[in-house]
C-alpha cells in the first residue's frame, strides 16, 4: 500500500485560493450542522510552555473527520521563536491523510503552504457572513508578514475590495507588502502609520501579528466593525472584547484557552455563555450572522485541524487526477 | 530545503531487533521517572468505534512525545479499524510515525508505525516484569494469540526463561498458529488452554491482549504473586479483581484513567488516581519498590505512550541514517 508524497510547491500549483475559500465554507458549514469531528488540539510543549526544554517552540496535534469530503486526517505543526534569527521558517508542519473507511494512509504532505491558505480562507468566509459592506469593503490589516499576505488574498478573492490599509510596526515591511500586493491582487494598498488610522472607515480589521501589548483599542473600533484578531497572543483591549455585540469564534473549547479571549476567560470575565456562536453555526444557517450595520463584532477564528484535512484532501485529490506527487510504499 | 528520511515497515523491521525495543523502552519509562519526557495525553478521533457517527468502527489516536535521552520528538498517529479493513484482511492497526528534530522543527522522518507500535507494546510489558517479577523464570498465561500475542511473548521471551506458555483465543486456530509461531521463541511448553480458566490459573503472569468487552478474568483466577497485564482497548477484567488487587501499576495515570481497563470504574467514581500505587516510570527510575510481597496481586497497565513510538521510531532513524537505508524525500 503506497502513500502519495506532496510537496510544498506542488500544493501551491494543484490548488488555488478560490477553491480553498470554497471548501473551508463547506466545512464551517458541516461543523454547524455536526458532519465534523474536530477533537480540541493537543499540544507538545518542547519550551513553549512549562516544559523546561530550552527551544521556545511547540507543536500541536490536529486531527478531524470531515463527512462531506469523506476524509479523516492530521495535521502536526508548529513555530519556532528562534528560527527566524537563523534564516529558517518560523513554521514546520506535516499533514498525513487516512481513507476513514479501512484506515489506510493515503497521503504525507507538507504543512505549513496549507496552514497560510486556510487561515486566510477561514477570515474570507467568516467575513462573507459578517461583514457590514459586502460589495466594496475597506479593509484594516495589521500585520504585514506572510500571513498578512494570504489573509489579503484570500479576502480579495471572495471580495471587490475597495482599499487594503495596511499598518506594520516595521514600517518598511509595510512598504513591501503594499508594492507586493497591489500588484499580484490589483487592489489599492495604503501604507499607514498608525493602526487606528487604518481603522478610520475601514468595514474590517484584520489582525496576524505577534502583539502582546493589547493594541486594538475599544475606542479604535466604530459601529458596523468586523474585528478578526488572529494573532497567539493578545491583540485586544479587554474593554474591547467585553463590550462588542457579538462574539463569533471557530471551535469553542480552543479560542476559550488560546489567543485573544485567553486573558478575560481565564480571569471568569468571559464565559462561554458570552460566545454568540460559531462561525460554523452562521454558515449552516443556524444562527443569524450579521444583523444590522451597526453591530460591532469580534470574529475569532483561531484554526481548526478541520480546515487543514479539509485543504489537504482537496489537494491530494487534485494530484491524483493530475498525477502529480510520489508514491512511497510504507507498507 | 530539509531532506526527510522514508522507512518502509520491511524496513524498519529489518533495523531494529526486539533486544532495541526493549532497551528504548526500558530508558523511556527511566526517562518518564526522571521527569525528561514529554507525553502529554493522547487525543483520540473516534471514527465510529464507538460514537454512531461517523459508521467506519475505527479511530485514531494522537501521540505525540518528547523523548530527553534521545533529544528526539515525534507523533504516532495510529489506529485500529474492524469493518472494511477487516473485510479486506487487512491487519487492525494502521499507523505512520513522524519525527523531527526538537531544535530546529524539521521532519526527520516518516515511517510505518504498526511494527513498532506491536514491538513496543510487547516490550512494555517485558520491562514492567523486569522490575515486578521475582527472579528469571515465569509461567506465562495469554489470552488473545493474535499479532500482539506473539510480540508479547517474544519481548517476555528476552527477558525471561518462560517455563509454561497457557495460550487461550477464540479461535482454537489462531491459538495452534500461535503454537507452531512460537515454538522456538518460547524456552518452555506452549499449552492451548481448553477454558479461559485453565489460561489464567495455570500461570503467575496473565497477559491479556484481546478486543473483548467482556471482563473475562476472573477475581478468583488470579493467585497471591500474581500479576495481570489487561492490554486491550476495554475492559478484560472483572471490576473486582481491580478493585481487589494489592497495586495498581499503570504507564501513564491520565490516559489509564480514560480508556482501556480502568475507565468504567474510573468513570463511576470508583476508582481515582489515589489508587495507583506509582507509574512503570516511578519504579524503573528507582522511586517506587518494584516486586511486592509474595502475597500480593498486582494489576499492571501499560495501556501504551507516544513516548515508547518515538524512541523506538528514532533509534530506527539513527541506524538508517548510519546504514544509509530508506527513501529521501524533501517537502518544502
Amino acid at each position: 500500500m503506497t502513500a502519495l508524497l506532496i510537496t510544498q510547491k506542488e500544493i501551491g500549483e494543484l490548488v488555488s485560493m478560490a477553491e480553498v475559500i470554497d471548501a473551508v465554507e463547506k466545512t464551517f458549514r458541516g461543523m454547524g450542522e455536526g458532519s465534523v469531528i474536530n477533537p480540541t488540539k493537543v499540544h507538545l510543549d518542547l519550551g513553549d510552555g512549562e516544559s523546561g526544554l530550552p527551544y521556545h517552540a511547540g507543536m500541536n496535534s490536529m486531527p478531524a473527520y470531515i463527512g462531506w469530503l469523506e476524509s479523516a486526517g492530521i495535521k502536526f505543526i508548529g513555530g519556532w521563536e528562534d528560527n527566524p534569527k537563523k534564516g529558517l521558517p518560523y513554521i514546520s508542519g506535516m499533514i498525513l491523510l487516512v481513507d476513514p473507511r479501512d484506515g489506510r494512509f493515503l497521503s504525507v504532505m507538507d504543512g505549513t503552504l496549507v496552514t497560510a491558505l486556510r487561515t486566510g480562507a477561514q477570515t474570507a468566509v467568516a467575513l462573507k457572513y459578517l461583514v457590514s459592506e459586502p460589495r466594496n469593503p475597506v479593509i484594516a490589516l495589521y500585520g504585514a508578514g506572510a500571513q498578512g499576505r494570504t489573509q489579503a488574498e484570500a479576502i480579495a478573492t471572495a471580495f471587490k475590495v475597495k482599499e487594503f490599509r495596511v499598518f506594520d510596526i516595521k514600517e518598511e515591511a509595510s512598504r513591501i507588502f503594499a508594492e507586493e500586493m497591489t500588484a499580484k491582487l490589483g487592489v489599492p494598498i495604503r501604507v499607514m502609520d498608525r493602526p487606528e488610522d487604518a481603522v478610520k472607515g475601514a468595514h474590517a480589521v484584520v489582525s496576524v501579528t505577534h502583539a502582546r501589548n493589547k493594541f486594538i483599542k475599544n475606542e479604535m473600533i466604530g459601529e458596523g466593525v468586523t474585528v478578526c484578531p488572529l494573532g497567539s497572543f493578545r491583540e485586544c483591549e479587554d474593554e474591547l472584547i467585553l463590550s462588542v455585540d457579538k462574539i463569533i469564534v471557530d471551535h469553542v473549547g480552543q479560542t476559550l484557552h488560546r489567543g485573544a479571549l485567553k486573558d478575560v476567560s481565564e480571569s471568569g470575565r468571559l464565559v462561554e455563555e458570552d460566545l454568540y456562536g460559531t462561525i460554523g453555526e452562521v454558515v449552516a444557517g443556524k444562527k443569524k450572522g450579521r444583523e444590522n450595520s451597526k453591530e460591532r463584532i469580534l470574529c475569532i477564528p483561531i484554526g481548526t485541524g478541520a480546515m487543514d484535512v479539509t485543504v489537504a484532501t482537496l489537494a491530494y485529490r487534485k494530484a491524483l487526477e493530475k498525477g502529480v506527487g510520489k508514491e512511497f510504499p510504507f507498507i | 530545503m530539509f531532506k526527510t528520511r522514508l522507512l518502509s515497515q520491511e524496513e524498519v523491521k529489518k533495523l531494529v531487533s526486539m533486544k532495541d525495543v526493549i532497551d528504548a523502552a526500558e530508558k523511556t519509562f527511566r526517562g518518564m521517572g526522571d521527569g525528561t519526557v514529554v507525553n502529554p495525553t493522547k487525543v483520540g478521533l473516534d471514527l465510529g468505534e464507538t460514537a454512531e457517527f461517523p459508521p467506519y468502527e475505527g479511530f485514531m489516536n494522537a501521540m505525540p512525545a518528547y523523548i530527553g535521552w534521545l533529544d528526539s520528538a515525534g507523533i504516532k498517529w495510529a489506529g485500529g479499524f474492524l469493518g472494511e479493513r477487516k473485510k479486506r484482511g487487512l491487519p487492525y492497526i494502521t499507523s505512520l510515525i513522524l519525527l523531527i528534530d526538537p531544535k530546529i522543527g524539521n521532519f526527520r522522518a516518516v515511517m510505518d508505525g504498526a511494527y513498532i507500535t506491536n514491538m513496543r507494546t510487547g516490550a512494555q510489558t517485558a520491562v514492567a516484569l523486569k522490575y515486578l517479577h521475582p527472579g528469571k523464570n515465569l509461567k506465562l498465561g495469554l489470552f488473545g494469540a493474535g499479532m500482539q500475542g506473539h510480540t508479547q511473548t517474544m519481548a517476555i521471551a528476552e527477558l525471561f526463561h518462560i517455563d509454561e506458555v497457557h495460550v487461550y483465543d477464540i479461535s482454537p486456530e489462531a491459538s495452534r498458529k500461535y503454537a507452531e509461531d512460537m515454538k522456538d521463541t518460547v524456552q518452555g511448553k506452549i499449552v492451548i488452554a481448553k477454558t479461559p480458566e485453565e489460561a489464567a490459573t495455570s500461570a503467575d503472569v496473565v497477559v491479556c491482549v484481546t478486543q473483548s468487552k467482556d471482563k473475562y478474568v476472573k477475581d478468583a483466577w488470579i493467585k497471591p504473586g500474581g500479576i495481570l497485564f489487561p492490554m486491550g482497548s476495554y475492559q478484560e477484567c472483572e471490576d473486582a479483581y481491580i478493585l481487589n488487587a494489592d497495586r495498581i501499576i499503570v504507564d501513564h495515570v491520565g490516559q489509564c484513567l480514560h480508556r482501556g481497563a480502568l475507565k468504567e470504574l474510573s468513570e463511576a467514581g470508583k476508582i481515582t488516581e489515589k489508587n495507583i500505587y506509582a507509574t512503570i516510570g516511578e519504579i524503573v527510575a528507582g522511586k517506587k519498590k518494584g516486586p511486592g510481597p509474595s502475597s500480593e496481586r498486582t494489576l499492571c497497565i501499560p495501556i501504551g505512550t507516544g513516548a515508547m513510538d518515538i524512541a523506538v521510531a528514532s533509534i530506527a532513524l539513527k541506524k538508517a541514517e548510519e546504514k544509509g537505508i530508506g527513501g529521501s524525500y524533501e517537502f518544502a
